[in-house]
């Protein structure tokens, strides 16, 4: 464990994000995104997910995860899949979740979600339903494989807006709705709805190459966030300090898989351990994240000494999943580091 | 309201005790709180099956305060968490079976109090690392992964 640190609330940023950091450096979990199937009705081709092999958790099992989560003191929860609605027993988790005082976070493809769905969604507070959209209609139903699907996801975000819920719209620069950005924004506006852009496309979970096929050349990258920054430069700010951790994965926030096995994130699919045999304290302690937790700097041998550190962000489970090794240098982050340092007007 | 009210948590209120401090989340009002000491020990005990005056005289007994000053404190407390939508005053008991509240390490007494709230911004920006500095001097947590969203500061 990392040395005990307290809470400064003269630090910028005020008692809030001094909390966030105490978690992170004292590594208690903060953060859940909890995969709850990955079953789908859509067929995205960007989409990272795999089936697990083992069935996923009941819901009696689901609700003991959340006395567990809860009582390590676990506060923001996300609920994802796959799609998390193709579950019949959604909105029961959903209110078990709420009994037990988490904020929430929905990710949704929006086509399952009716009134009865979004009623409960109203009732337990959700913090916010996110909800992706890849563009115009012939364009975000070409994404996800399915006709229809836009019509669907629309019908969905009048039912948030009707219920007063916060909605973010999640978007990815790909090569299938290059161009739609726009579209998307004028969506968000329309809904009152935050937007999210996400540069980074990832390789399948067993690292599988195909959803990179939909990646943006990196000149288009630029010219994309160089139009959302409005052409004002860029600070840098990469997350690659010399005494710092890699990232929050495993020290403050953690995933959960659909058959209840606890990994760092998304990205890094080995398990800590399983709800199913351990309880969550049990698996935090796991030397598996301790390992994971002591990494620094140092400890990637390509990236100490890299002019572009400044401007990294660099994700170890995306590394991993790239190459295999979660101390090699991330393809994906060295193209972002670059955009950004063209955006913060160093080189590019 | 006549007789003793039973304060809770408003519905749809998230909260957590973390590092000592309640970090109270009202997700209608998009807004955080967090709470002092006293105000955290407060908040864990208005689970709607306290009355007010159990409350007080839990506070009193525990920063040995007197409960007239408790009493004062809570009801001054109370009624700014009714103003910020993150609870209610109950007329009767509730009947919740969950376990006894968590409260924090003992501080010196203050009045129990919203020590600061905060914008919830669900919206996250573009990217993340545009709005964080290099740092310098301590080494600061990377703030986000925007690869991925999971580990981003979930509501950030």
């Amino acid at each position: 464990m990392s040395e005990t640190v307290r809470i400064d609330p003269s630090a910028p940023g005020g008692r809030l994000d001094a909390i966030y950091e105490a978690a992170f450096w004292d590594c208690r979990p903060l953060a859940v995104l909890w995969e709850l199937t990955y079953a789908c009705n859509l067929r995205c081709r960007h989409c990272y997910v795999e089936p697990e092999d083992a069935e996923p958790m009941t819901l009696r099992e689901c609700t003991r995860a959340l006395d567990e989560l809860a009582r390590a003191g676990v506060l923001f929860l996300v609920l994802s899949g796959g799609e998390p609605l193709t579950r019949p027993d959604f909105v029961e988790i959903l209110q078990a979740a709420a009994e037990r005082e988490f904020a929430l976070r929905v990710l949704t493809n929006g086509t399952l979600l009716g009134e009865r769905e979004a009623d409960a969604l109203a009732r337990a507070g959700t913090a916010s339903v996110d909800v992706s959209v890849y563009g115009r209609e012939e364009v975000h139903d070409r994404v996800t494989g399915v006709e229809g699907s836009f019509a669907r996801t629309q019908r969905a975000l009048e039912l948030l807006r009707a219920r007063g819920l916060p909605i973010t719209i999640k978007t990815p620069l790909l090569k299938s709705n290059r161009g739609e950005l726009s579209c998307v924004r004028a969506l968000a506006r329309e809904f009152g709805a935050g937007l999210v852009v996400d540069v980074t496309v990832v390789p399948s979970a067993s690292g599988g190459s195909a959803p990179l096929a939909e990646q943006l050349p990196e000149e288009e990258m630029l010219a994309v966030l160089r139009e959302l920054s409005g052409g004002r430069p860029v600070p840098g700010g990469g997350n690659l300090e010399p005494l710092s951790p890699l990232c929050s994965a495993g020290r403050s926030t953690a995933r959960l898989t659909p058959s209840g096995m606890v990994t760092p994130c998304v990205a890094i699919g080995e398990a800590a351990g399983s709800l199913r045999r351990s309880s969550f304290a049990e698996i935090w302690r796991s030397p598996r994240l301790e390992r994971l937790r002591a990494m620094r700097l140092d400890d990637l041998p390509a990236c100490r000494a890299c002019g572009l550190r400044g401007h990294c962000v660099r994700c170890p489970g995306l590394a991993l999943a790239e190459t295999g090794d979660i101390a090699a240098a991330s393809p994906a982050a060295c193209r972002l580091a670059r955009v950004l340092a063209a955006l913060s007007g160093g080189t590019s | 309201m006549s007789g003793p009210d039973y304060p809770r948590r408003a519905r749809g209120t998230a909260s957590r005790l973390v590092a000592g401090e309640a970090v109270v989340i009202v997700p209608a009002r998009h807004e955080a709180h967090v709470l002092n000491g006293p105000g955290s020990a407060a908040w864990a005990l208005m689970d709607g099956k306290r009355a007010r005056p159990e409350i007080a005289r839990a506070l009193s007994e525990r920063y040995r305060v007197s409960g007239e000053t408790a009493a004062r404190d809570l009801d001054g407390f109370i009624a700014k968490l009714i103003a910020l939508g993150a609870a209610e005053a109950g007329e009767s008991p509730s009947p919740s079976s969950a376990p006894e509240p968590e409260l924090p390490d003992g501080s010196a007494y203050e009045p129990p109090t919203v020590a600061e709230t905060q914008a919830l911004e669900v919206v996250a920006a573009l990217c993340s690392s545009l709005r964080e500095g290099a740092g310098g001097g301590k080494p600061k947590p990377p703030g986000t992964c925007r690869t991925l969203g999971a580990c981003q500061k979930p509501f950030e």
